[in-house]
């Protein structure tokens, strides 16, 4: 298997990554359409940025999340764990910044099973 | 097996190629249902028979084509020349010499005659080889001008690689360019891989460059190979490519090669594989407009030229951007999973 399909399985990638698909999914279907996030990740070369990016995106996906929730009273938004940040970093150290920012942003193409 | 015909291989790769199917095609009963297997052996073609062979040329073979023109395309034909125009030479040679064609290649040690002076010989046509085309092998020098020397043939070998090319090859032209395409027999059945050839001729292949359609014919090949589950023992290892620039005159010779389909094979392999295939296809058939659709097809084409993780994040780039602007949709988990499998680490 290649390098790009054991990241993309990977649960911390997995959970971030969807959590970036909801972020550039439609405003009619709960999304915030934050293409900022997707390009800036697009963009990444080293580590120091990389970082710097994911906390720009947490930050904004924080206040869609809490709009969401304020919005659909007794709704949960899903979000990506302490521990998902954590191997993310780790996995970026380990396979380089541009490689995970690919599996990321794969993650974005996927069909979600129903249109948030 | 009834007989065994031998092709031993000149090194241009189309040609040698052409004259398999074209001999395959020859000696094919037509009123015999049993097929005929050819295998690349390496240093030759093995052309096998299980029925019995034809006393006589099949004169079906010489029925109006388009594939004729495209075989003839770089000849003009004029009132005053001396020689016959070539269908009619390929016509008189074959119905005249068939007994001896077959007995020339049932002879293992046969090797085409190639030179640029060959008695009795045919000179080998762009678009049987480009390689063999004026001017493409040598090098030129000062000002004088030379187009460069034809290269000829032996009579038997060029005529039934010009039944090949009529046959078997799929043509496809561009604003400026013709494409000659020809799937190497690994392993190949006549009957099987003229379903493929049929089936193929029938899907549009996007033309818009010759790296588009030869990225595009690979994924049309694989996915006509896939729906036909009998097409499966049919094994082929490459696409042997040949591409011509189109010029006010006759075409020059614009280069060629073989392309690999190990990736093709991968993506078979997987189950969902034959959903990514249709996925890039419906990308690829997209790509006449201008803009964003266009420019995913060149990318998708360079990522099944080379899939490595650089032409995946291009494909991945355009594809969101062109989801931002809804003109895409979004990929199935599975079918994106096996693209993923595939992209290359270095």
């Amino acid at each position: 298997m290649s390098k790009m399909y054991d990241l993309f399985s990977n649960s911390a990638v997995e959970n971030f990554g969807t959590a970036l698909r909801y972020a550039i999914g439609k405003r009619e279907y709960g999304g915030a359409e934050d293409y900022t996030s997707l390009v800036e990740l697009e963009y990444v070369e080293k580590m120091d940025q990389f970082i710097e990016v994911l906390k720009k995106f947490l930050r904004r996906y924080d206040s869609q999340t809490r709009r969401y929730e304020r919005e659909k009273t007794g709704k949960f938004a899903f979000k990506p764990t302490d521990k998902d940040l954590k191997d993310l970093i780790m996995l970026a150290e380990s396979y380089g910044v541009q490689i995970v920012s690919a599996a990321l942003i794969a993650h974005a193409l996927v069909r979600p099973e129903k249109e948030e | 097996m009834e007989g065994q015909l031998f092709l031993n291989k000149t090194g241009f790769e189309m040609f040698d190629a052409l004259r398999a199917f074209g001999l395959a095609y020859l000696v094919k009963n037509p009123d015999d249902i049993t097929d005929i297997r050819i295998q690349d052996l390496g240093h030759l073609y093995l052309v096998s028979t299980e029925g019995k062979l034809p006393s006589n040329v099949n004169p079906q073979l010489f029925v109006d084509n388009d594939g004729w023109g495209q075989v003839f395309q770089t000849v003009r034909e004029r009132k005053d020349a001396k020689k016959k125009f070539p269908r009619k030479d390929v016509e008189e040679i074959l119905s005249t010499e068939y007994q001896e064609i077959l007995k020339t290649h049932s002879d293992p040690g046969f090797h085409p005659v190639i030179g640029n002076v060959v008695k009795d010989g045919r000179a080998i046509y762009q678009s049987i080889d480009v390689s063999a085309a004026k001017g493409f092998r040598e090098e030129k020098k000062g000002v004088t001008y030379h187009e460069g020397s034809q290269l000829y043939t032996d009579k038997h070998s060029w005529a039934i690689a010009c039944i090949g090319s009529v046959f078997f090859n799929y043509h496809r032209v561009g604003s400026d360019f013709i494409l000659n395409l020809v799937p190497n027999p690994t392993d190949v059945w006549l009957i099987q891989h003229r379903q493929i050839r049929d089936d193929l001729s029938k899907e549009n292949i996007c033309n818009i460059s010759a790296n588009v359609a030869l990225a595009h014919y690979s994924v049309k090949m694989a996915s006509v190979i896939a729906r036909r589950k009998a097409a499966r023992s049919s094994k082929y290892d490459s696409i042997i490519f040949n591409v011509m620039r189109r010029t006010g005159q006759q075409p020059k010779p614009g280069g060629g090669g073989k392309f690999g389909l190990s990736l093709m094979e991968q993506f078979l392999q997987d189950p969902a594989g034959f959903d990514a295939l249709e996925k890039i296809d419906i990308i690829m058939s997209n790509g006449y407009a201008k803009g964003i659709k266009q420019e995913l097809t060149f990318s998708f084409a360079e990522f099944i030229i080379h899939p490595s993780l650089r032409t995946f994040i291009r494909c991945e780039d355009l594809y969101i951007r062109a989801r931002i602007s809804k003109n895409v949709m979004l990929w199935d988990k599975k079918p994106l999973e096996v693209l993923l499998k595939n992209v290359q680490d270095v």
